[in-house]
């Protein structure tokens, strides 16, 4: 069937939308929340809107709870943990988008060379993903570290490369299903430029529900790796605050029943991975059942 | 503490007179029982040569002997040795070595004790070119050993010095169990499982890195009266506090100074205060044209409130200091009190240094447009969250005299490469730990500022030098102590450091544990005297 | 048939040897980039002179240029050798042995509950039987999926010494009070909080899915027969074989934590403290079997995904 036929008989979004299932609807608002939240807070940091100075010590207030002056209640040191948790998004989110950016940039690159033209690229780009893939991400970020300086930017960069097997593979075999359903060549038959047929049809059209699910997916991602290392003491230092090394403070006065200043930051990740972990999916799912 | 004399022949017996054959104690108390202790971190090797780690420094005490050993107040006591002389020139030592001194049975000795050989032996593996060991730089003042008669060991020192007996206290071992009786190497299975003439011996190490250890029915000061010990290591300081308090272990060696009070309040457990001869520090590095004023050093120690963050981070326990030595040691000048915190005075300082004028961003400026700013570097060791508190605590007091503080953490080899190597930095936080001879010519004296030197800070004064090189040549303990005190008084008016405290470290040991005496810094000293009563084993 | 094996097999081998290399000379470059070296394992720096410090590196071998050192490590390797640890002096094969299988246990046990907890509950939504169940199971997987292992292990140790007090460890023989049901705390610890419940949830879920519209399971059912027969194939083995090679290196890096949390004596702190002490010879055999775990994973699934579906072998 020609490209413009199937188009001409698609729903309209609203009707696509509408006919999801209650829990996609659910997750995806939630999803979405969480992610405008980010932005925002991360916003909000950046232009120093906090409720209070998150580098204020008061050692007279060390590990308090919540109360009216301090909405989170304080750290080991009596800082602010409500500004704390806020300033603590930007410890992962441009990190983050690094990392999104470079896995998906690369892994388009890739997964278009080895889509379009297998007979040349195929063997090598393979050879080059499956480096990539057995690299051991893990001794990798600890040789980073020792080597340079603990920068987050570049362990989530580390990251980012790691990643565009992945992103690739997805790539590369939607293109393998694309090349079966001959809409390529369809495109092609038709006289369109292969660089359009890459950008515009696959790209923009298949692609960027791929490029969404990897952002958030790998939004995710990131969020975990860099408050893991910042918790053990190899990710945001102090006195910058990250959501990791918040946790790592506070363990130390964990069995003595004081919970909250480790959990306040863990539960603020809790959430956010959450949020983006449920809009991939729910993006994932809308995706596959568009080529169901 | 009388010093030896110099001239005339001296004899030096002080045995300690535990009575009591190899077999039993006859001191009443019983025999049994298992103490389980919790370390944090886990010793590299287990011999007393290869060892660089406090870990198996500690353990050492268990398993072996020296020549001579130390009291509970540290002084010289004679262990392997029974007796010795000592020249008139002070470099010669001859010791007599006690002949029921036996083995291990690990070593396959037989009915071998030890004698003057092994001394000799010993000697040679430690200073042989390819035993890797801290040991080779503190042994290096030895000029020749040799053996007199079996049981007659002669030392001779290339320079005589104070405490040099002190000094020659290192561990025997079975020389004839090694792979190459004439050095040691890591790769050696003595390293991981040695044998000596201690008190204990060692059985096994566990799949979970447990060092378990038995008592040795042989030793020539009777058995002790503990059957098991055993060394548990951890990785995670909170989880190990736990694990005393539940029963998974029955001592931990240093205890994290926040569970004080809890351990203090319960009733299972005694706290053994024991201070380490260390102390904490700021390092002020000379090359910085800002530290290099002497007002602005001292700016520094009076806006920094010492009391408050011993107080609260440390709950108090520890004394503050006013110069560079620990407040433990005989050359610490009581008479020399810590600057006390004021800022008015350090803005006064500040001021008379030429810092008058405050920027917008409320610090004082240095140069045009640029703050008065310092970067404090501070390693990344294990799990620190009580130094954290300190620097960030520091940051705010600078930030109220008017000085920026920018905190950098470095991985500890990275650190160590800035400091000793590159001297890249402004300000750090370190710790130093000394032995028991108070010398401090390394960290001061103007001549030990090359890479890797101790003097990391580029502290330069004529008179420092003088009075430093005049403590380390003297033999007189009592003149040393003097100089010792004036170096004191200078330092702490240079403020090339800006002195912090010296934390009193505990130990927590369950209550069955009786009789529990601990060496200040190498703790186990006197382990064989530890029993537990029979209805608690 | 055979001959495409084999040539499979010398294929796979090839690659997996070229990847090794690279691998472990891209370690090898880095590491001795990295400022500090391992002399201060053995002595203190600061006490000796430049001499005895350059005494000190020869004896390691650590004043050779870079080649002549990775080529002396390739040649022992090609002849079985490890090389001995730095730090303790033993054979870098027998420390990676002893705490390897125990990453191993801990690892494998926490995927496979990782894995039965994301099937049930990928099998229920699949087949929409349960529907409440199944949203309740899925929404906790979700819910495991954004925790910190890092937190949650300190939480099990918290509610263990509070509300049962008990410290879970697994002590060793030397202990009395331990007990092997402790093991399973840090097991559900990695288990449920390594990140990935969600997504192999989700990816078996879809599957299942999928392969309950084709055509052949729809025949299966009319037929009354058995669906599991027809089922496991497509729906279970072929993605639990892929997500198991991809899911690893997460679930590694969450044993980590948990190994010094609950005092596991594993490969995490043994890589660890290498990479501190720049013991080059332990953390080079880390390396190597990182890759190669990761490798025979790979393979391991190619094998398992042509034996389910020959048609794949092309």
């Amino acid at each position: 069937m020609s490209v413009y036929v199937e188009l001409a008989a698609a729903p309209t979004a609203v009707q696509r939308v509408r006919a999801w299932p209650l829990r996609r609807t659910v997750a995806t608002i939630y999803g979405v929340s969480v992610a405008a939240l980010v932005v925002a807070v991360y916003l909000c940091s950046v232009l120093g809107l906090l409720p209070r100075d998150p580098d204020a010590m008061a050692l007279d207030s060390m590990n308090a709870l919540p109360s009216a002056e301090h909405w989170m209640g304080t750290d080991f040191v009596g800082r602010d943990l409500l500004s704390r948790i806020m300033v603590g998004t930007q410890a992962f989110f441009l990190p983050g988008l690094l990392s999104v950016g470079v896995s998906l940039a690369f892994g388009a690159l890739f997964g278009v060379l080895a889509g379009f033209w297998p007979s040349r690229f195929g063997t090598i780009v393979g050879i080059l993903l499956q480096l990539l893939e057995s690299l051991p991400k893990l001794v990798l970020i600890l040789l980073v570290i020792a080597l340079f300086r603990p920068d987050i930017y570049l362990i989530l960069l580390v990251v980012g490369l790691t990643n565009i097997p992945a992103a690739a593979e997805l790539l590369r075999a939607r293109i393998a299903v694309l090349r079966k359903k001959s809409y390529i060549e369809a495109a092609t038959a038709l006289g369109v430029p292969t660089w359009r047929v890459i950008l515009k049809h696959v790209l923009w059209l298949h692609g960027r529900g791929l490029v969404l699910i990897q952002a958030t997916i790998g939004m995710g991602e990131a969020i975990l790796i860099e408050t893991s290392l910042s918790y053990l003491g190899f990710g945001v230092q102090e006195p910058k605050p990250s959501w990791g090394n918040m946790v790592a403070l506070g363990k130390d006065y964990f069995f003595r029943g004081e919970l909250w200043i480790s959990t306040a930051p863990a539960m603020a990740i809790l959430l956010t991975v959450l949020g983006f972990h449920l809009l991939g999916d729910a993006l994932l799912e809308r995706l596959e059942e568009g080529n169901a | 503490m009388k010093s030896a004399m110099v001239a005339g022949v001296v004899f030096g017996v002080l045995a300690l007179s535990t009575s009591g054959s190899a077999q039993g104690r006859t001191d009443g108390f019983p025999d049994g029982g298992k103490l389980v202790y919790g370390e944090y971190g886990r010793p590299a090797t287990l011999d007393p040569i290869t060892s660089n780690d406090m870990v198996g420094l500690r353990l050492t005490e268990l398993l072996f002997n020296g020549l001579v050993s130390f009291s509970p107040k540290n002084e010289v006591v004679s262990d392997i040795a029974e007796s010795w002389t000592v020249s008139p020139d002070n470099r010669v030592y001859t010791f007599k070595l006690r002949s029921d001194v036996k083995w291990h049975l690990k070593a396959n000795a037989g009915d071998r004790t030890v004698g003057a050989d092994d001394a000799v032996a010993t000697l040679d593996v430690i200073r042989h070119a390819r035993t890797l060991t801290s040991l080779k730089a503190p042994y290096e003042l030895v000029a020749d050993a040799r053996k007199v008669d079996a049981q007659t060991l002669e030392i001779t020192l290339k320079r005589p010095i104070v405490n040099a007996l002190g000094r020659l206290s290192f561990k025997l071992i079975p020389t004839f169990a090694l792979k190459n009786p004439e050095f040691l190497s890591r790769d050696d299975p003595f390293a991981q499982s040695p044998s000596g003439t201690g008190p204990f011996q060692l059985a096994q190490v566990t799949d979970e890195g447990d060092v378990v250890m038995e008592a040795n029915t042989l030793y020539f000061k009777g058995r002790p009266h503990l059957d098991k010990l055993v060394l548990k290591p951890f990785a995670d300081k909170n989880v190990l506090t736990q694990a005393l308090l539940f029963n998974s272990a029955d001592m931990v060696v240093e205890v994290n100074p926040r569970d004080i009070a809890q351990i203090q309040g319960d009733k299972r457990f005694n706290l053994y205060p024991y201070n380490a001869l260390s102390y904490t520090f700021f390092g002020h590095n000379f090359k910085n044209p800002h530290l290099a004023k002497k007002e602005v050093r001292q700016a520094i120690a009076y806006a920094t409130n010492r009391q408050e963050m011993l107080d609260s981070f440390y709950a108090s326990r520890g004394t503050l200091i006013s110069g560079p030595f620990a407040p433990g040691s005989w050359a610490y000048n009581l008479d020399v009190k810590p600057l006390p915190f004021n800022i008015a005075r350090a803005k006064e300082l500040l001021a008379q240094a030429g810092y008058n004028k405050t920027g917008a961003d409320g610090y004082l400026a240095a140069e045009e447009g640029k703050p008065l700013q310092f970067t404090l570097k501070i390693p990344i060791e294990k799990e620190n969250e009580t130094i954290k508190r300190v620097a960030l605590a520091f940051q705010n007091y600078m930030k109220a005299a008017g000085i920026k503080i920018n905190l950098e953490f470095r991985e500890w080899q990275a650190w160590k490469q800035d400091v000793f190597v590159d001297h890249d930095f402004d300000i750090v936080i370190a710790n130093w730990a000394f032995d028991d001879s108070a010398d401090i010519s390394t960290l001061f004296h103007s001549g030990e500022t090359a890479a890797w030197r101790n003097n990391f800070v580029g502290y330069s004064n004529p008179d420092v030098d003088g009075l430093i090189v005049e403590a380390k040549t003297t033999l007189d303990r009592e003149k040393q102590r003097t100089i010792n005190q004036r170096l004191h008084q200078t330092l702490a008016e240079e403020q090339p450091y800006t002195f912090l405290w010296t934390l009193t470290n505990y130990a927590a040991v369950h209550r069955k544990v009786r009789h529990v005496e601990l060496h200040p810094f190498k703790l186990f000293t006197f382990a064989d005297t530890w029993y537990i009563p029979k209805k608690e084993q | 048939m055979l001959k495409r094996v084999a040539r499979a097999l010398a294929r796979e081998g090839m690659r997996t040897a070229v990847l090794f290399l690279l691998v472990t000379l891209a370690m090898f470059v880095l590491l001795s980039r990295a400022p500090g070296d391992p002399v201060s394992l053995y002595v203190n720096v600061q006490s000796l002179s430049p001499e005895e410090v350059e005494a000190v590196r020869h004896e390691l071998g650590l004043d050779r240029s870079l080649p002549v050192r990775y080529g002396v490590w390739l040649g022992r390797l090609a002849q079985g050798d490890l090389g001995t640890s730095l730090r303790s002096g033993r054979p870098v094969a027998v420390e990676l042995w002893k705490t390897g299988w125990r990453t191993l246990l801990l690892t494998g046990s926490a995927m496979a509950l990782t894995l039965l907890f994301a099937s049930i509950t990928a099998y229920l939504a699949a087949m929409k039987r349960h529907p409440v169940v199944a949203s309740v199971l899925t929404a906790i997987g979700y819910a495991l999926s954004g925790l910190p292992v890092f937190w949650l292990g300190y939480l099990a140790i918290y509610i263990a010494t509070t509300r049962f007090q008990v410290l879970p460890l697994m002590m060793g023989a030397e202990s009395e009070g331990g007990s092997w049901a402790f093991f399973l705390v840090p097991v559900v610890v990695l288990g449920l909080g390594n990140g990935t419940v969600s997504e192999v949830t989700r990816h078996l879920r879809t599957h299942l899915e999928g392969v309950l519209r084709e055509d052949y399971i729809r025949t299966a059912r009319a037929k009354g027969a058995s669906l599991w027969r027809h089922l496991y194939k497509d729906g279970f083995v072929m993605p639990l074989s892929s997500l198991l090679a991809n899911k690893i290196p997460y679930v590694l890096g969450g044993a980590i934590v948990v190994e010094q949390v609950f005092n596991w004596p594993g490969m995490g702190r043994l890589t660890w403290q290498a990479a501190s002490d720049r013991d080059y010879p332990t953390l080079l055999g880390v390396t190597l079997l990182a890759a190669l775990v990761v490798r025979v994973a790979h393979v391991l699934k190619e094998a398992v995904q042509v034996a389910v579906n020959p048609q794949l072998a092309e």
